[in-house]
């Protein structure tokens, strides 16, 4: 029995051990959206804590603040030049729902839509590419399906199809970076139609990606002062 | 301005497989002048939340109607939103378990008539279980 016993440890320590590993990512991110005509430039650098599923977002430019959010939802917003800070409430912030979760967690086969209650209806082999259709929930009043294509084991491509039949959104995953334990697309192309002569292009590049097993640098256990005064 | 309204539209409709044209999207970003003026958040990374899946909204009263008078069917359950098997199940159970299941459903709206949000695209059979 002791000789079971040591057996199983010495199979499941190892796999407990490894699963502490790599708990804190941090990403620097610059995105440029491209609206009427125009550019705008945003950077931030983004720090995932994986073990409490906590997002702080340190944005740099073009104004300094720092937003972080929880798995329940709960997002705060701290401006450290006025020392304010905002409170919202809403399950759409839950840092489950943002993307970075869903490659660092290795959830690729969805992208979160099952979670959203979409449905899988079709899957088809195109030029050796696996592509997968979802059906929106009823609830949706915009989306009727999303469609999501895999190369490689990995999403490339996403798109966002209304009740009308037409493509409302298209997101490219591309240039995609290996650590050990997850995969991450370093460029996201989103180009979202506004109107039939309208479109916004949205890049968003991540750069400077740190995988470590503690948490690095001062963001990662971000406290807001307690001085700080609550504007909302 | 228009020009570059056009000239994005344009590059989208060209784009016919499932991978960017990097050089493209770099070349029209590079072209336009930049705003200091920041039109929209950066926010987190794009996820299906950032769409609208916001619940569709639903009226209480015309959820009470509809069971009053239809609930045997699960039309109601229809209006608030759920699965088909729902509706088959109503239909198996003649009417709910013989209405039993619409009679309780219109006592739970009628108590949370102020927030129904719960029924709201409730795929259970029970809606209130």
């Amino acid at each position: 029995m002791p000789k079971k016993i040591l057996l199983a440890v010495f199979f499941i320590l190892p796999v407990c051990l490894k699963s502490q590993q790599n708990n804190c990512i941090s990403v620097s991110q610059e995105t440029q959206v491209l609206s009427k005509g125009v550019k705008s430039t945003f950077r931030c650098d983004i720090y995932y804590n994986k073990d409490k599923d906590a997002i702080t977002t340190h944005h740099t430019y073009p104004s300094e603040y720092i937003t972080l959010s929880n798995r329940f939802g709960e997002m705060k917003l701290y401006y450290p030049k006025d020392n304010t800070v905002e409170i919202y409430q809403n399950q759409s912030f839950s840092t489950t729902n943002d993307l970075l979760y869903y490659f660092v967690n290795n959830r690729l086969t969805d992208l979160g839509l099952e979670k959203e209650g979409f449905r899988l209806v079709k899957t088809d082999n195109e030029a050796g590419m696996i592509v997968t259709l979802w059906q929106a929930p009823v609830s949706l009043r915009v989306i009727e399906k999303v469609k999501v294509v895999f190369k490689d084991m990995v999403p490339v491509y996403s798109e966002y199809i209304s009740k009308a039949g037409l493509i409302i959104k298209k997101i490219y995953y591309s240039r995609y970076s290996d650590f050990d334990f997850f995969k991450i697309p370093t460029r996201i192309t989103e180009i979202s139609f506004n109107t039939s002569s309208d479109s916004t292009i949205r890049l968003s590049v991540f750069s400077n990606v740190r995988v470590s097993d503690k948490p690095e640098g001062d963001y990662f256990d971000f406290k807001i002062p307690e001085n700080a005064r609550i504007t909302k | 301005m228009s020009y570059f309204r056009s000239c994005s539209r344009s590059f989208i409709l060209q784009q016919t497989d499932y991978l960017a044209d990097d050089e493209r999207i770099d070349a029209l970003l590079n072209a336009a002048p930049e705003t200091a003026m920041a039109l929209l958040p950066a926010g987190p990374l794009s996820s299906t939340s950032n769409l609208s899946l916001a619940p569709a909204e639903k009226s209480a009263p015309v959820a009470l109607l509809l069971d009053f008078f239809l609930g045997g069917l699960g039309v109601h359950r229809f209006y608030l939103g759920t699965e088909v098997l729902t509706g088959v199940g109503y239909i198996l159970t003649c009417g709910g378990i013989f209405g039993i299941v619409p009679l309780i459903d219109f006592v739970m709206l009628i108590i949370n008539f102020d927030d129904i949000s719960p029924y709201i695209d409730n795929p259970r059979f029970f809606m209130w279980a």
